[in-house]
């Protein structure tokens, strides 16, 4: 044994708690076998620290030299000596298991049940002989736990040895059903489907849970009569276990159960006190997909209990929609009867709306008369979904409206319309001057999206108006408009329009449209003061072919006052890679950098792909922001993936 | 009134089990995979009863229900032991602990109840 070893085991009966714990820290880094025997003994220091350190030292030693040393530690009369011992044997793993075997022949029954709860643990196949021997066990506890562990590592062929050991106690039912619920197959599920007629409710309630743990479809027509059990705790874990297989049921296969669904007990439950289980209770009438459930849905969507705190109104419109009722009459009486609140109206008609079924249209339409301002706006953009053709007639008059969001909608819709383009182009035009920004966007986009030779006039007379609102709208909106050579040069002069903003919406537009020639006035807009500009023209220039300009974008990298604008000219240059870049964005991310910049030139080292950036990558992975962190690690993952390639 | 219980127990299955019991004589369960997760509920929610296993990784029933009598609020709040030792011994730790009563598994539900009702009544 060298000295140094001695020496440390030596030090272990140090009555120095520092002494003691670093040898026992040195001996488990060592990993040296022959300090097994005197650290056990250790698991009983007064020290808290020094416990923790041997559990930790005995783990990195392992081996079946440990396992041998810790086993009597199980019998120990101390819980916290015992736990220890346990997670240890845990951590040594699969050396552990053949005497943990020779442990259930122990006549300790604790120690019997540890040794099958670690095996459980390390997960070990090579245990399953032992686990289905153990359901025999003289001791409840053990057989449970053995029944248990057989659901961990279990395969089929245990299957038959558990549902032979069903007679046994509660408990160990209980287990039987957790473990056949985990190991699934037709066996499992039928005795599954058995205990479910069982006497004793907790046997019940584990089987209902364990058939959700199949996942599968065939267990829902034993699982759905439950929902109308008397028992509320076993009617909602069977909700719970229904909900577990529902991604499996194929798409018809809630209609061909509609017939042993008690749908007034899922109804029921849409007015039970939990929350959560009408959440539920709503859903699941979405996917039944029954006409029957219209009526308490609407109730739902409908009712004050939203406005009382628990929003169930988007579920209930999910579902409804999901329904999508072959009579739409209960839905069109609510909405006549006087008594129907103004937001109960908006409800239905929005539902209307995303039902998209045309014979709603006139009801519809109707609402947009109204004077309710929110039953307008909810109007607007329902007609659009139900009939876009025919909404064209009722969306232009509704151009005109007082409110803006109902303009706004009715705008929007407008980009759908098929026939009368050039009569819209025209209602459109003026709309263009509106008082609200988005009203003029929607206009100037649903004229681009129009594109006939007079929406598109419209557009280019407003982007040569004085009026700078009407010009905004129009150049914006430009992005999308067939290639023109005119709208390309109205753009072109649009990026030296004394209105920063219009100058930025052309800039972009022209980034939309692709390549462009490369001018003074671009240029020009590097040096813009409004830093939106510059960021635009970055943009821009990124799209093109790589020139003597590069050099100016990598002036702005290290000049440019502003940090966004700093950040797009990093993502820029790794899209040219002049000769210098790698090496400039590795020195400004080595001198403290401003954080949004530093995002970008990490994205563009990852860009590049150089693996000369690895070593500041290796750094800031380790900073303390997460967004940082989060963009080095994919910076790297992007570099390696360069390498592959190249290789 | 609801009596609110945590029940704490390295077995989800035994949790589960004991969840069952308890919610079907009224009880709002919470459970707790070991010591250390059970008393960081307890120090934002406060219980009623607390049910507890003995061996449990991270942190044992014993040193639990120690920790749980130092806890402002806690001193007299409720513990039932319940586990699969049996000696003497075992239960004359668990009442050193902290418990005030000791259970040896499998606990049925109307021993379970019987004890939660009594306890928390008195």
């Amino acid at each position: 044994m060298s000295d140094q070893i001695t020496e440390l085991i030596h030090n272990l009966l140090s009555p120095d708690e520092s002494t003691r714990r670093f040898a026992v820290e040195d001996l488990g880094d060592m990993r040296e076998v022959r300090a097994v025997e005197p650290l056990v003994p250790l698991l009983f220091d007064p020290t808290p620290a020094i416990r923790e350190a041997v559990v930790d030292s005995l783990k990195s030693i392992g081996g079946e030299e440990t396992v041998l040393a810790i086993l009597p530690a199980l019998r120990s009369d101390n819980a916290a000596v015992r736990n220890a011992a346990s997670e240890i044997l845990q951590t040594i793993g699969e050396p552990a298991i053949p005497h943990l075997k020779e442990l259930l022949q122990d006549d300790d029954k604790d120690v019997r049940k540890f040794a099958v709860d670690i095996m459980a643990i390390i997960g070990s196949s090579k245990a399953e002989e032992a686990f289905i021997e153990a359901l025999d066990d003289r001791d409840v506890n053990v057989a449970a736990a053995a029944a248990e562990a057989i659901g961990e590592v279990g395969s089929q062929k245990s299957v038959a040895h558990l549902v032979h050991s069903l007679k046994a106690s509660t408990w160990i039912r209980c287990s039987i059903a957790k473990s056949l619920g985990q190991l699934g197959g037709e066996d499992a599920a039928t005795a599954l489907q058995q205990l479910l007629a069982d006497d004793d409710p907790m046997i019940v309630y584990t089987a209902v849970e364990a058939l959700g743990e199949t996942k599968d479809a065939r267990a829902l027509e034993s699982l759905l009569p439950l929902l109308q059990h008397e028992n509320p705790l076993i009617m909602h874990k069977a909700i719970s276990s229904i909900e577990q297989i529902e991604d499996v049921i194929p798409e018809d296969g809630w209609k061909r159960l509609r017939g042993i669904i008690p749908l007034d007990a899922v109804v029921a439950l849409t007015r039970d006190p939990s929350v959560t289980l009408r959440q539920r209770a709503i859903a699941m009438l979405g996917r039944i997909g029954s006409d029957e459930a219209l009526e308490p849905i609407l109730d739902i969507l409908l009712s004050k209990e939203r406005r009382e705190g628990h929003d169930l109104r988007e579920l209930a419109m999910r579902s409804l929609v999901l329904i999508d009722p072959a009579d739409l009459g209960p839905i069109f009486d609510r909405l006549d009867d006087e008594t129907t609140t103004v937001e109960a109206r908006c409800e239905l008609v929005d539902l209307l709306g995303q039902l998209g079924r045309s014979e709603a249209f006139e009801t519809v339409a109707r609402f947009l008369e109204e004077d309710e301002v929110i039953l307008q706006r909810v109007a607007a953009r329902s007609l659009v979904r139900l009939a876009p053709q025919r909404a064209a007639t009722s969306l232009r008059k509704a151009l005109r409206n007082p409110d803006d969001q109902v303009r706004f909608h009715a705008a929007c819709g407008l980009a759908h319309a098929k026939q009368d383009l050039d009569d819209i182009a025209t209602d459109l035009s003026p709309v263009l001057d509106d008082s609200e920004f988005e009203v003029r966007q929607a206009a100037a986009r649903s004229l681009a999206a129009l594109g006939t030779d007079r929406a598109i006039e419209c557009l280019l007379s407003a982007a040569r108006s004085d009026q700078s609102a009407r010009r905004h709208a129009s150049i914006e909106a430009m992005a999308d408009v067939c290639p023109l050579p005119e709208v390309n040069q109205i753009l072109t002069e649009a990026i030296s329009d004394p209105d920063a903003d219009i100058a930025a919406a052309a800039l972009r537009s022209l980034t939309t449209r692709g390549r462009v020639p490369v001018n003074k006035s671009l240029l020009d807009c590097l040096k813009h003061p409004a830093h939106t500009v510059r960021c635009a023209a970055i943009q821009l220039l990124a799209k093109q072919e790589p020139d003597s300009w590069t050099t100016q974008i990598l002036d702005c990298f290290r000049e440019d006052p502003a940090p966004q604008v700093r950040h797009d000219c990093a993502l820029a240059l790794a899209t040219f890679c002049p000769p210098e870049t790698v090496e400039i964005l590795i020195d400004y991310l080595e001198d403290d950098p401003h954080p949004l910049v530093a995002l970008g030139a990490i994205e563009a080292l990852g860009q590049i792909g150089d693996e000369q950036a690895d070593p500041i990558l290796d750094i800031l992975i380790c900073s303390d922001d997460p967004e940082i962190v989060e963009a080095a690690s994919q910076a790297m993952d992007r570099i390696s993936q360069h390498i592959v390639l190249n290789s | 009134m609801t009596i609110k219980t945590l029940v704490v127990d390295d077995s989800r299955m035994v949790r589960d089990l004991h969840s069952f019991m308890l919610q079907s004589g009224g009880h709002e369960v919470e459970g707790a995979e070991n010591g250390s997760e059970a008393l960081e509920r307890i120090l934002t929610e406060k219980y009623d009863l607390i049910v507890t296993d003995i061996n449990m990784p991270k942190m044992d029933g014993y040193e639990l229900a120690r920790s749980v009598r130092q806890t402002e609020g806690y001193q007299n709040t409720p513990i039932i032991m319940v586990s699969t030792e049996s000696e003497a011994a075992d239960k004359a730790k668990g009442f050193e602990a902290g418990a005030n009563v000791y259970v040896v598994k499998p606990a049925s539900a109307e021993t379970l109840l019987t004890n939660a009702q009594m306890l928390v009544a008195h």
